[in-house]
């Protein structure tokens, strides 16, 4: 089971990702998706994905807008230029480093 | 689902606002999100009030208030919210804390990231990149050919690219190297083995720069091309191995 420190440093990746698959997200419907797509698994903390937005917000990573939708405002996350450039690079970092680490700690089975 | 009301809504943000999230931008946000959860659980069955009650348990004040501190500490904003708090917002504050004490509940020191419950994340991929660098060009494809050697029809398993002796060949994706031998027809050839579906075999190499047991990452040379086994010229033999079947490469050669 991985700690909580463990990913941490993942969110930001998990976030950029999501907003690269889907163009346009608010914050609820990122909650709902990580937990439908992990099956469950993952379930982002309110806590922890509004600073991380804000975070890439003010570092000029993702764009927002403001829509009204009924009778209240919803706030939109969507990739900068540099954004996209960012997710594709912290996907393919992520990948590299999962295998590696999964090739140190969890050989295959050799036996056919 | 049913969408709130203004009245509702506006229920939902007094008491945001009593609470201590008095940043307007970051109240706006997380009231709409406050009001997503409440949405879905009266799609669940309950009522306004239940609804609310229980979404305020998963998502608490204590943390919408973090959210705000760090909000306006990234927009550098001056934190004085606390200087706003009415007589009434801290005597609501001071009943919602002794409800907790009383139950002898305890908010979480820190948030945690994520809860994760049961992770089976599949940590391998299949195939998906060229076993050459750059594009190199497909002499052969998969499937039923007459033989260039043999001269009788014959499947073929694999892909054949045309490419000079010492190019480098790369693995195409991390697994653990399972075969590295010579055969009469392959020539000195790799099987990789990516996961428990997929293996990937190179043959006619020259040279073998991994042995069995060996661990490869995706991308990293395995060996280089070359003529060896039955073969008319130099080319790479490339297969993708599903379950004991073969694929065509030519669909796994990309991410
Ligand atoms: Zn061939």
């Amino acid at each position: 089971m991985a700690s909580p420190e463990l990913l941490r440093g993942t969110l930001v990746t998990i976030l950029l990702n999501l907003l690269a698959e889907n163009g346009r997200m608010y914050g609820y419907e990122m909650v709902q998706s990580v937990r439908e797509r992990s099956n469950g698994a993952f379930e982002l903390t309110e806590g922890a994905i509004y600073p991380a937005l804000h975070k890439l917000e003010a570092d000029g990573l993702v764009l927002t807008e403001r829509v009204v939708v009924g009778k209240r405002e919803r706030k939109y996350y969507s990739l900068t230029p540099s954004g996209s450039e960012a997710s594709v690079n912290k996907v393919s970092e992520f990948k590299e480093y999962v295998q590696a680490m999964a090739l140190l700690l969890n050989p295959i089975n050799l036996a056919k | 689902m049913r969408q709130l009301n203004e009245l509702e809504i506006g229920q939902i943000e007094q008491t945001l606002r009593k609470n201590g999230v008095g940043d307007r931008t970051v109240r706006a946000e997380l009231l709409d999100h406050v009001c997503c959860q409440v949405e879905s659980k009266l799609a669940e069955g309950l009522n306004f009030q239940g609804a609310l009650t229980a979404s305020l348990q998963t998502f608490q004040v204590d943390e919408m208030k973090e959210i705000q501190a760090s909000s306006l500490a990234v927009f550098h904003k001056k934190y004085s919210v606390m200087k706003k708090l009415s007589f009434a917002a801290l005597i609501t504050m001071l009943l919602i804390c002794s409800a907790y004490w009383l139950k002898d509940e305890k908010p979480a020191a820190s948030q945690p990231v994520l809860k994760v419950q049961d992770a089976l994340v599949s940590l391998f991929e299949p195939p998906s990149r060229s076993p050459l660098e750059g594009d190199a060009e497909i002499t052969s494809g998969f499937g039923m050919r007459v033989h260039p050697i043999q001269k009788i029809k014959k499947q073929h398993n694999g892909i054949d690219f045309k490419a000079a002796t010492g190019t480098p060949v790369l693995a195409t994706s991390a697994g653990k190297v399972v075969k590295a031998a010579f055969d009469k027809n392959y020539g000195n050839y790799v099987v990789i083995k990516h996961d428990e579906h997929y293996q990937s075999l190179y043959a006619q190499l020259s040279t073998m720069v991994v042995k069995v047991g060996d661990s490869v990452a995706k991308g990293e040379k395995i060996g280089e091309v070359g003529s060896s086994g039955l073969s008319t010229a130099p080319h790479l033999h490339y297969e993708v191995i599903k379950d004991g079947e073969y694929e065509n490469p030519a669909t796994y050669l990309h991410p």
